[in-house]
């Protein structure tokens, strides 16, 4: 579970995110929309407790991030836009390097390889130097440490961006597969379409305010840009407020 | 186009608070470093001038005395600091200072100021020469390090080329910032202790003018070998940090570790011989065989004896016209004499192969070849110290000649009762020491002067190979 | 347990870096060079000490056959007119090399080790010609263990450390890792562990190394005692830079501000610090001049000579006792004893002026050593290798000392004419070198070396801050 209590980050004079109120449950996604500096990805850096709010607080299955920022992430995934991994070592390898940070240590490398085929990627691929991956084949390697680690709790920061169409759909199918068992999932998104096709509550953020709290059944795709579109060219900041 | 180029590269040096801080420091260090030069040469100079004085002033008023007595206490050869140690004192500190011409002996220098010195100096000598030849690299690739590499990583590269900038023009834009800047520091340091050495007291070498002119050549190659390889990594790297640990590596050799490991091996290879066993030596063979109760050493003294009978024409020694014991005396100096020409060819040949065996190391490491030429031309080298204490070791034995001359022709019978006043002692002449010019100073470093212009060749090509490279590579992307 | 991860992963990359092993490797080599280097050259050292005094007690032991001889009526004592001489008593004095001195050369390669003592030399000519190593080795410097412990070792700690976490920052994968439940500290932490963990395995495998090569098997206790403070020496100076390391690792830079950070600090505590502490200790507290001091004994010693009238009569007022008659050996022997106990008298306040500039060199540098750990570490390992200036001076002084010590012992009979009887010969003292004892260097070097670990202890805990702040700030702009 991923829940923000009045969560505010500044920069300087420049406020990032204002009073962020969200609480995303066990099978529920919340999907961010927002231009480039709405404060999507200050949000997750806040849960990923990579910056400390100026206020208010950001908990992860109940813990606070900044009271425990090492044990919140022992249920939580974060995949970024790009997944760097080391170069030099296979997938495999690299999964089973994440995997015993998480604590794993444990895991036979059928099980690896079972979690690696679960996010989408071959044992023959598995096998070969992460150097020579794609994009969408670096994401699936941290789909399988979130599945090895049995993630309760997603975050992912533009991760579709990239990707060609045949792996974006892959990746949300994936994303899907997780919701359905249980993952709570922040996605900070530009894409209208996945984010209705993946959110079970759609999100609109803009000056660092949720300005918008959709439900993805009760809009169509075109609504949903328009309703975009209408709330990045002004309107009022007025629709935060209660838990999702 | 080059223009523009460098001109951008000054405005980004400006903004970089790392290269504007080093070179402070840098430029600090050699302004410290020529007032600690100054002084020390001139603190040298005033000591040897009045050292000078006083020995010349202790031989005029020593009063009624043998000669030969005299000729063991004899007199002090003193080596001048010339303008140019301040600048680099190469071997001033680690050669002594004065020669005693003693009778019977041929002495090393004495009074080596590294004696004297604390030992974290043998770390580090804080000179102006140092200084270029340490920090003037760094400097200059911390300068360099991205100039490819970095253009690279931040996509600027591409839009270079899509501007139809030439590789030439690129490497030549980025060469002559970087050189410009170190270059600066070159002449400020040259011109900084030109200033000082101008100083009153301090003694001026010959060919001076020719000399500063060479040094600033020869650190202008030094420093633009570095700034060619420092082109050539950073287009051969792919990544600007991989160039900054290379050429980190690339200075740590050239800069610290070859110019003691090289010398190291040589030692090891090429061992000199021991210094208290080469005393001891000296000390036996120079006056042992002619001075001894051996069998060699009594025939010996009796060819002596039947060459000044038979010079004289006459039977018995007390027969002579002349004073026996001096024509003896002067008999058993030549004969030392030999033996010394041959012992030190020795040593001096033992030190040469050290610095042939040391010099091939310059072949990863420019500064061994650098330091070679430079202390060259400022005087402070291996062969401006031999040609001081060969100078000094030829008026021994004139010197000593002299005296036992004296004792020779005025002794008479009186052996060694003989005795000279103050008036003999006034006509006798001082050492007077004159260094060689520039011609000489360099005849031994023209393998080092090779080496740094293959360096610069290499460094360039490697350059130019990169930089094309480098251009090649990001068409292809 | 996740920092177990780390360090599984740390290992494999370390045993999987080629450039990483290398460097490595070369450091294991440079160690064992100066092993076996340095245990040649002290063996040299202690050949050449050992051969010397056999040398010399050898001719102490013919000289008293003689008196012997005389004594027991086997040689009429007009036969042998100068046994027992009192003016030619001579001893050897010697300093063997210190006890580690393999292991740090310090100052043993420009000073003598050795004195033929005999009242025919006055107390500035007692350590004679001695200066004939290459001066471009000395100028070099030796590659010895502490030259490896104290310079190349922090170089390779920085070759490997430098990227320890901004190579992940740099490839973006620092997000990554930190999503995970680990602390930046402890992956930090577990990388320099790895690393810095391969270089003091080698740093230990290599002194141990060093401990039995230089003793050419097993050591016996002094050498172990010594060894134990080296070894102390050597882990402060590397938990000075492990801590240094860690501090700069956890400001989290770029790999190539984090790499210049280091080699810039490597650069001021090696070189810089160092260079500028001499200068300054020689500045502040200049040497008297060693020319002058050469004068003044000259002056002295030919003023003597030409009056030794008044010197004979002034010797004579002081003894009345001695003005015996019938004095059957030649004048001028007595003259030379008191010409050279007027030149050491006259020297006196020269020497111990010397000896007090080096003891305020000393002490100045004692104080601000603490600025360039490098050059603490130095004099502390040279104090305990035995290697060092201090104990140098305190030998000369010795020496001096010893001379002073014969010459009353024997001055009677000089000046009496009078032949030294066997119990007489026997009598005079001799000398030998101590090192000083284990107590005094180890609290002496304590606080010192402890202020090394103190550092790295400081600049860890910094660290360890900087990146508890970084947990939750590492994306803060």
């Amino acid at each position: 579970m991923l829940e923000a209590r009045e969560l505010t980050k500044s920069f300087g004079d420049v406020r990032a995110l204002n009073a962020l109120n969200v609480r995303i449950g066990a099978g529920e996604s919340l999907c961010l929309l927002g231009a480039n500096g709405a404060g999507k990805t200050t949000t997750i850096n806040l849960f990923l407790a990579f910056i400390e709010p100026t206020s208010g607080s950001a908990l992860v299955n109940g813990h606070d991030v900044q009271r425990d920022p090492v044990g919140s992430k022992r249920h939580l995934a974060y995949i970024p836009e790009q997944v760097a991994l080391y170069p030099s070592l296979t997938g495999l390898e690299n999964l089973e390097f994440l995997a015993e940070l998480s604590g794993h240590r444990d895991y036979r490398t059928a099980e690896l390889l079972r979690f690696l085929e679960r996010a989408g990627l071959d044992a023959l691929e598995a096998r070969r130097r992460v150097s020579g991956y794609s994009k969408g084949m670096r994401q699936k390697v941290a789909i399988a440490a979130a599945l090895a680690r049995r993630a309760s709790a997603f975050l992912l920061d533009e991760p579709l961006s990239g990707l060609d169409p045949a792996a974006a759909n892959e990746f949300t199918e994936v994303l899907a597969d997780l919701r359905r068992d249980g993952a709570a999932i922040l996605l900070a998104t530009h894409d209208i379409f996945r984010a209705m096709e993946l959110g079970t509550t759609i999100g609109i953020m803009k000056s660092g305010e949720l300005v918008e709290r959709l439900d993805p059944g009760s809009v169509t795709g075109a609504e949903l840009e328009k309703i975009y579109l209408e709330s990045m060219r002004g309107g009022a900041a007025g629709a935060g407020g209660g838990p999702a | 186009m080059i223009r523009a180029i460098a001109r951008k590269e000054f405005v980004q040096y400006w903004r970089d608070g790392r290269v504007v801080t080093v070179f402070g420091i840098v430029a600090l260090l050699g302004l410290a470093a020529t007032v600690t030069g100054w002084s020390a040469v001139s603190s040298m100079e005033r000591e040897r001038a009045s050292a000078v004085a006083m020995d010349r002033e202790i031989w005029d008023t020593q009063g009624l005395k043998n000669p030969h007595t005299a000729a063991h206490f004899s007199r002090y050869a003193f080596q001048p600091t010339f303008n140019l140690a301040v600048f680099d004192p190469g071997l001033t500190d680690y050669v002594g200072n004065a020669i005693w011409l003693e009778a019977h002996y041929r002495d090393p220098a004495a009074l080596r100021p590294v004696e004297d010195a604390v030992e974290i100096q043998r770390i580090a000598q804080l000179n102006p020469a140092w200084v270029i030849q340490v920090f003037g690299p760094l400097l200059i690739f911390i300068l360099l390090y991205g100039a490819v590499a970095a253009e690279r990583e931040s996509g600027t590269l591409r839009q270079l080329l899509a501007a139809g900038v030439r590789p030439v023009s690129l490497l030549l834009g980025k060469a002559v910032s970087a050189f410009s800047l170190t270059g600066l520091l070159v002449c400020g340091v040259l011109v900084g202790s030109a200033i000082v050495m101008g100083a009153e007291g301090i003694e001026r070498l010959p060919d001076t003018g020719w000399r500063t002119a060479g040094l600033a050549a020869l650190y202008l190659v030094y420093l633009a070998i570095f700034v060619f390889l420092a082109l050539g990594v950073s287009a051969l790297a792919s990544r600007s940090r991989t160039a900054l640990a290379g050429l980190m590596g690339v200075w740590i050799v050239a800069t610290v570790l070859g110019p003691r490991i090289g010398p190291e091996v040589a030692g090891a290879l090429a061992p000199a011989p021991s210094a208290p066993e080469f005393a001891a030596r000296l000390d036996r063979e120079g006056a042992d065989p002619f001075w001894d109760a051996s069998e060699g050493a009594v025939q010996r003294r009796q060819r002596v004896m039947d060459a000044a009978l038979a010079e004289y024409g006459v039977e018995t020694v007390e027969a002579l016209p002349i004073n026996y014991d001096g024509y003896l005396l002067q008999a058993s100096e030549e004969f030392a004499n030999g033996v010394f020409d041959t012992m030190y060819a020795e040593l001096w040949g033992s030190y040469e192969s050290q610095r042939a065996i040391a010099r091939g190391f310059a072949l990863v490491s420019p500064t061994i070849a650098a330091q070679n030429v430079s202390m060259a031309l400022a005087g402070t080298g291996i062969h401006a110290y031999r040609h001081f204490a060969d100078e000094a070791e030829a008026f021994r034995r004139e010197f000593v000649l002299l005296l036992n001359q004296e004792m020779i022709d005025h002794g008479g019978a009186d052996g060694y009762a003989y005795v000279s006043g103050n008036d003999f002692w006034r006509q006798n002449p001082d050492f007077e020491y004159a260094a060689p010019g520039i011609g000489e100073a360099v005849r031994g470093v023209w393998p080092d002067v090779i080496i740094l212009v293959l360096w610069l060749a290499i460094a360039i090509a490697m350059a130019a190979a990169g930089v094309r490279r480098g251009f090649l590579g990001e068409m292809a992307a | 347990m996740t920092t177990r991860a780390v360090l599984k992963h740390e290992r494999m990359a370390l045993l999987h870096d080629r450039i990483q092993l290398v460097l490595l490797g070369l450091f294991a080599l440079i160690c064992l060079w100066a092993s076996l280097r340095g245990a040649e050259y002290r063996e040299a050292l202690e050949e050449a000490a050992t051969a010397f005094e056999t040398e010399h007690l050898e001719r102490a032991a013919d000289w008293r056959a003689r008196v012997v001889a005389v004594e027991s009526g086997d040689v009429a004592p007009e036969d042998d007119r100068f046994a027992g001489l009192a003016m030619d008593v001579a001893r050897p004095a010697v300093a063997a090399p210190g006890p580690l001195a393999d292991f740090s050369h310090g100052v043993t390669d420009v000073h003598p080790f050795t004195s033929r003592v005999s009242l025919w030399r006055s107390v500035d000519r007692l350590f004679g010609n001695y200066q004939f190593q290459s001066p471009n080795e000395i100028r070099a410097g030796k590659l010895d263990l502490a030259f490896a412990v104290l310079f190349v070792m922090p170089l390779l700690m920085i070759a490997l450390t430098f990227g320890a976490l901004s190579r992940d920052r740099d490839s973006g994968r620092l997000g990554l890792l930190l999503s995970h439940p680990v602390s930046v500290r402890a992956v930090v932490r577990s990388k320099l562990l790895v690393r810095l963990g391969a270089v003091f395995a080698i740093l230990v495998a290599a002194l141990l190394a060093g401990l039995f090569i230089g003793a050419g098997g097993v050591p016996g206790g002094e050498r172990l005692g010594r060894f134990g403070f080296w070894f102390l020496a050597a882990s402060g100076y590397f938990a000075f830079w492990t801590g240094a390391i860690y501090w700069f690792v956890s400001l989290n830079r770029k790999s190539e501000t984090t790499a210049m950070m280091m080699i810039g600090f490597w650069v001021l505590n090696g070189l810089v610090g160092p260079a500028v502490l001499a200068a300054a200790a020689q500045l502040i507290h200049p040497a008297p001049s060693q020319l002058a001091f050469l004068s003044t004994a000259r002056e002295v010693s030919n003023e003597a000579y030409r009056s030794r009238a008044d010197v004979m009569q002034g010797m004579l007022l002081d003894h009345p006792e001695l003005t015996v008659e019938n004095y059957t050996i030649p004048e001028y022997i007595r003259v030379s004893y008191l010409v050279n106990e007027t030149v050491d008298r006259a020297v006196e306040p020269v020497l111990a002026e010397f000896e007090a500039v080096q003891d305020r060199r000393q002490s100045f540098l004692s104080l601000v050593q603490y600025a360039a750990p490098a050059a603490l570490a130095m004099r502390s390992i040279n104090e305990i290798s035995g290697t060092d200036l201090a104990r140098q001076v305190r030998f000369e002084g010795e020496v001096r000392d010893y001379k002073r010590a014969i010459a009353r012992h024997v001055e009677a009979k000089v000046l009496a004419g009078e032949r030294l009887t066997v119990a007489e010969v026997d009598a005079v003292p001799a000398y030998a070198f101590r090192e000083s004892d284990l107590g005094a260097v180890g609290r002496s070097v304590l606080f010192p070396v402890g202020y090394l670990f103190g550092l790295g202890l400081l600049a860890a805990a910094l660290a360890r801050r900087n990146l508890a702040r970084l947990q939750t700030r590492f994306r803060e702009a």
